[in-house]
């Protein structure tokens, strides 16, 4: 086993160390980190559009660049929660809490790099943990047969819907909606053509890589659309004849800028070894965290900061700090938010299944490569998967480096470039929707999840569930078939087998713990409405 | 959802999917049960959905009407406090989305996506014109060169080349 883990990861060196290689990661870290700095832009948006340009590209290059997307964008968020008091991704919300006030102290280089440093220790720790289990968990996975792929499946898809989001049966409507719309196309099993409407496109199925990049980036951009178009025009008719500024371009963002100011004080611009380790019990307890939500399917990186930063609060000697400004806080929600990165790929490179919309994102990637994620991926791919190893613990150095040295630069571009993000990312959209399949059909498709996309994020539904429904329910169908081929069309099976069972037992009670949950903080919440409720008109009438 | 759902269940799935016999169907399952388990799921959790959004409503009335109007309670609000919702900003911006996606075809990558992107960059206030032309010409060429010579990959050229 050791013997052939250590000629795996000798050949996923060998895979990985060229040029391009080490250009893809480091220009995917470089983009992520732009990306995530930018507010309203996020890591899964940035990845989805990089999906088909890796088309041409070697798999282990497009693997590189993807997982330095990744990284670079979970990072990126903490640099305008720090320096703006507002997260540029939503997995970068709870370090708001200390960064900022810490920005406000003048101390926003010191805050930036404890994130910096906080980061990339969970990455690089979450990254060694991914490296030892892959393997094993693979291994263990080879044994399930269909029965038991059927009920980790459910299992997955349950959690996914309940989790996502702040509502149970919104996410369950969104992952049902997302099972439907897989449904479109052949059947794989019988052949029979459903929901074609006559139309050869549709024969073939909804293809993911428009689905995704509808989902999750043309809404972003929708969104700003929406805040900004009709001051813009109505500022263009009032000003018409007077000379454009660069005040016009940016409209009422213009006051919110990235500035980094330098203190006086050089120990106010730094983080010394003494301040780093007072830490570093924070940063590993909240990589576990971080490991752990993210080896669960959907919950992801806003849950493990927030679960991360709360718990390093009630372990911490000074928890009156925290709030106020305390390196620790910033520590505890970058390295909760980080480690997530590698362990959202653990069930994905094991088992077929996304950690979470990412992950979900990234199976487009795999598969455009031909790589079809689940437990024999490891052992038909070791040179292409182990070179993707190799590219996450590099992307960490290239983040450390990059992070270090492009603070500045970082915090520039993203002000410059947020004015034109926008505009070009429409057309990478649509022409990255027809290069994969070179389908005029896919772009047309890639609108419509767009306006899917922004209904869901106006009502408040959560995408992640109808994308990762989308992704496993054809897998979901055909194990449930090939159970009933080998139990002749007996549901006895999913009784009789144990690991089948432990599964659905499993599903039925996440289920009911969710909502029993969602119910207990619901009660709790119209309690405290109701008690400010009391206290309102008193206090208005007093 | 729930229409939706029904209308999956009872239209399109009896018509859009051949019921295959079940002696050619080595599992029993039909090719309609997994659409059909899916619109099930829509139109009872778009039911649920749709329940509790009327209830939310209700008690927002009834807590307004108890209140009076001055004390009642916000709806609660779906995105960040404090943003501005306005449809017509975001009408036009989709349209000029689509109606790239339509003219992609006809006018091909190299006439309609510098267009659409300077009609995107003035619709997001830009108002520059050497920044309009350096972006949109810019952005284009180095699309076409990308997907052309490192994927290999032809965009379309439309109806003038």
């Amino acid at each position: 086993m050791v013997d052939l883990f250590v000629s795996n990861f000798q050949l996923g060196f060998q895979y990985f160390f060229t040029w391009y290689n080490i250009i893809a990661v480091v220009a995917g870290v470089f983009v992520g980190i732009l990306v995530g700095a930018i507010p309203g832009l996020t890591a899964t948006m940035a990845v989805a559009l990089l999906v088909p340009i890796t088309f041409g590209m070697e798999a282990v290059t497009s693997l590189a660049l993807l997982v330095g997307v990744y990284k670079g964008g979970i990072y990126g968020g903490s640099i305008t929660a720090i320096l703006m008091n507002t997260p540029g991704t939503p997995s970068a919300a709870a370090t708001v809490f200390d960064g900022y006030p810490l920005a406000q102290q003048g101390k926003a280089l010191k805050a930036l790099k404890m994130a910096l440093y906080a980061s990339a220790t969970s990455d690089l720790l979450s990254n060694l943990l991914l490296i030892l289990v892959a393997a094993p968990i693979a291994t263990a996975a080879l044994r399930l047969g269909p029965p038991e792929m059927t009920m980790l499946l459910v299992l997955a898809l349950t959690i996914v819907g309940a989790v996502s989001g702040d509502s149970l049966p919104k996410g369950l409507l969104a992952a049902f909606f997302g099972m439907l719309l897989a449904t479109v196309g052949i059947d794989q099993m019988t052949g029979a053509t459903r929901f074609a409407f006559g139309s050869i496109e549709l024969t073939r199925g909804l293809s993911l890589l428009p689905v995704l990049i509808g989902l999750f980036a043309i809404p972003e951009v929708l969104d700003h659309a929406e805040r900004v178009v009709m001051p813009s025009l109505r500022r263009a008719f009032r000003r018409k004849g007077h000379e454009s500024t660069r005040e016009d371009a940016e409209g009422e963002d213009r006051s919110r800028e990235l500035l980094i100011t330098m203190s006086p004080n050089p120990d106010d611009n730094r983080v010394s070894l003494k301040e780093y380790f007072a830490s570093f019990r924070t940063m590993i307890r909240s990589t576990g965290i971080g490991s752990f939500i993210g080896a669960m399917p959907g919950i992801g990186s806003v849950v493990a900061s927030f679960v991360s930063y709360g718990l390093a609060k009630r372990q911490s000697k000074h928890p009156e700090e925290f709030g106020k400004g305390s390196l620790e806080g910033v520590a505890a929600a970058e390295a909760g938010n980080n480690a997530v990165t590698g362990a959202t790929l653990i069930p994905l490179l094991t088992l077929g299944i996304p950690g979470d919309t990412i992950t979900a994102v990234m199976l487009g990637a795999f598969l455009i490569q031909g790589l079809v994620p689940g437990p024999r991926l490891i052992q038909q791919h070791p040179g292409e998967i182990y070179g993707m190893f190799v590219a996450l613990l590099v992307g960490n150095i290239a983040l450390l480096v990059l992070g270090f040295y492009g603070l500045r630069l970082f915090a520039r571009l993203a002000n410059t470039a947020k004015s034109l993000v926008y505009a070009i990312v429409i057309p990478l959209c649509v022409i990255g929707s027809f290069a994969v399949d070179n389908s005029v059909f896919d772009t047309r498709v890639m609108v419509l999840f767009g306006a899917i996309g922004y209904i869901m994020r106006r009502t408040a539904t959560p995408s992640p569930p109808l994308l990762i429904a989308f992704v496993l329910s054809p897998m979901l169908e055909t194990s449930f078939k090939q159970t009933l081929i080998l139990s002749r069309g007996s549901l006895q099976i999913f009784i009789d087998r144990p690991i089948a069972l432990a599964l659905m037992f499993l599903t039925v009670v996440s289920v009911a713990f969710t909502a029993i949950r969602k119910r207990i903080v619901d009660r709790r919440r119209a309690q405290a409405a109701a008690g400010i409720g009391a206290d309102g008109p008193s206090s208005t009438k007093s | 959802m729930v229409a939706f759902g029904l209308f999956v269940q009872f239209v399109l799935i009896p018509t859009q999917i051949s019921q295959l016999s079940r002696a050619i169907l080595a599992t029993g399952v039909s090719p309609r049960a997994f659409p059909s388990v899916a619109a099930w799921g829509v139109t009872v959790f778009g039911a649920v959905v749709a329940a509790r959004d009327v209830r939310v409503a209700l008690l927002r009335a009834r807590e307004r009407a108890a209140n009076g109007p001055d004390n009642a309670q916000p709806d609660a609000p779906v995105r960040e406090p404090g943003a501005r919702v306005d449809l017509r900003g975001l009408g036009i911006f989709f349209g000029v989305l689509v109606l790239y996606v339509a003219l992609l075809p006809v006018l091909g990558h190299l006439i309609a996506t510098p267009l659409a992107i300077v009609a995107f960059m003035v619709l997001l206030g830009e108002r520059r014109v050497w920044l309009l032309a350096v972006t949109s010409i810019g952005t284009t060429v180095t699309m076409s060169l990308f997907f052309r010579v490192l994927l290999s990959t032809i965009l379309p050229t439309g109806i003038f080349y």
